[in-house]
């Protein structure tokens, strides 16, 4: 849902550009480098001249790094040339899945972290070698990872699930 | 719509509260319970229930025209009188037996899916999006509950001590299963598809055929004192169990957090 100032053409597009660089350059605390919008966590953008709406949806709904996440996203929008009020907020819906992280987000979480990402009730491959990995315990050192071991390597491997 | 704001707001807080204090309960566990995997199961769960209580208290707040921010949700959540508080007996209790809090996880989930999957075509739209975050989370309680369960009853000893414990929780069953006054209306002004006690049948067949355990007969009779099916009194637990919740915050009221 985008909605561009057509009053202001060419210009309202850039800032619209800028406005989602600014959103991109802000990490999951829990995974420093990858960017929130790579995880599926930026619903929308409004922009009505130089007031800017952004909508967020949470992993899940205890995740206690919420008002953070928002306070860094306001700071960075503001920062941004043009925009003069912000406004964050978390929508109610859709609820986030894992089918919402990017390939570049996924990628990411697998050479950096060594995480995969499940969808639905897939089976996760293997971070380091590919192979089929098998659900070892559903909860793991944070609300969104479950913990599962390769198959192929033995290795044990965190997974990001819904 | 002519359902009076109370009776919405009744039938909120029923849930949240039960939310609250269950995913308190939960967290109580952490680095006591038998093994690490069920240290980090109840970390998550109870997080997930807490922010369940999260999503009620602030359609609570809206319900009351206030701003949900996080100082409302905390008045909501630590600041009512308890004769404010709308939970039932089974999340109020306390206990330090791992069996009666395993029968208690398996039993509350078992029936918390069930609520939420009532709410999630609700006519009131924020509680149905509510409603469909929390089922993705709770497919993973109940998955948890059976499994642990399942592994358990292979064993005599803990078979004898789960049914124990189901024994002991069954008279709290009929008030987590009553969501209030209100509810025959809000199951008219389509907010919920069906009244919680619609599960009672099915949990009832399951208890007795999975633990050997009967309910007792009429525990879905209200009003009850002992059964608190009503949700208007506090069982002797819940004094307590607020004390440890504001610890801190009773440490120094002024504070900002």
């Amino acid at each position: 849902m985008v909605r561009i100032d057509t009053r202001g053409g060419a210009v309202a597009a850039s800032l619209e550009d800028d406005v989602r660089s600014a959103v991109f350059s802000i990490c999951d605390p829990e995974y420093p480098g990858v960017s929130i919008v790579d995880l599926g966590l930026l619903e929308s953008v409004e922009i009505e001249g130089g007031v800017v709406e952004i909508g967020l949806i949470p992993t899940f709904s205890g995740c206690p790094a919420l008002a953070m996440i928002a306070d860094d996203v306001e700071a960075a929008v503001l920062a941004v040339d043009g925009v003069c009020e912000v406004s964050v907020s978390w929508l109610r819906s859709p609820a986030w899945s894992p089918g919402r992280v990017s390939v570049r987000g996924k990628d990411a979480l697998k050479t950096e972290f060594t995480v995969a990402v499940q969808i639905g009730t897939s089976t996760p491959e293997c971070p380091l070698c590919g192979g089929p990995t098998v659900e070892k315990s559903m909860f793991g050192p944070s609300r969104c990872r479950s913990v599962h071991r390769c198959d192929a390597c033995t290795e044990t491997i965190e997974v990001m699930r819904g | 719509m002519s359902l009076p704001n109370e009776a919405l707001r009744e039938f909120l807080l029923a849930f949240a509260d039960d939310e609250h204090l269950m995913g308190q309960q939960h967290t109580e566990w952490i680095g006591v319970a038998p093994f690490l995997e069920e240290d980090l199961a109840l970390a998550s769960i109870g997080q997930d229930e807490l922010g369940h209580a999260v999503m009620l208290y602030e359609l609570v707040c809206e319900l009351d025209g206030v701003e949900p921010t996080d100082e409302a949700i905390d008045a909501l959540a630590y600041g009512r009188g308890a004769d404010e508080y709308r939970s039932c007996r089974l999340v109020e209790f306390a206990t330090v037996d791992w069996a009666e809090a395993l029968a208690r996880h398996w039993i509350y989930d078992m029936v918390e899916g069930r609520r939420w999957s009532f709410l999630e075509d609700s006519s009131y739209q924020p509680l149905a999006d509510a409603a469909v975050r929390a089922s993705r989370e709770e497919s993973y309680h109940r998955r948890h509950a059976e499994a642990l369960v399942n592994g358990l009853l292979n064993d005599p000893m803990a078979q004898q001590r789960l049914a124990a414990a189901f024994a002991s929780l069954m008279p709290m069953i009929g008030g987590l299963c009553a969501s209030g006054p209100w509810e025959a209306d809000i199951v008219e002004a389509g907010i919920a598809s069906a009244p919680t006690a619609a599960i009672v049948p099915e949990l009832s067949r399951f208890i007795t055929e999975r633990f050997g355990v009967e309910l007792p007969a009429g525990f879905m009779a209200k009003p009850d004192p002992q059964t608190n099916n009503d949700r208007t009194q506090r069982s002797e637990d819940f004094a307590p169990l607020m004390a440890r919740m504001r610890e801190v915050l009773d440490l120094d009221l002024t504070a900002q957090w």
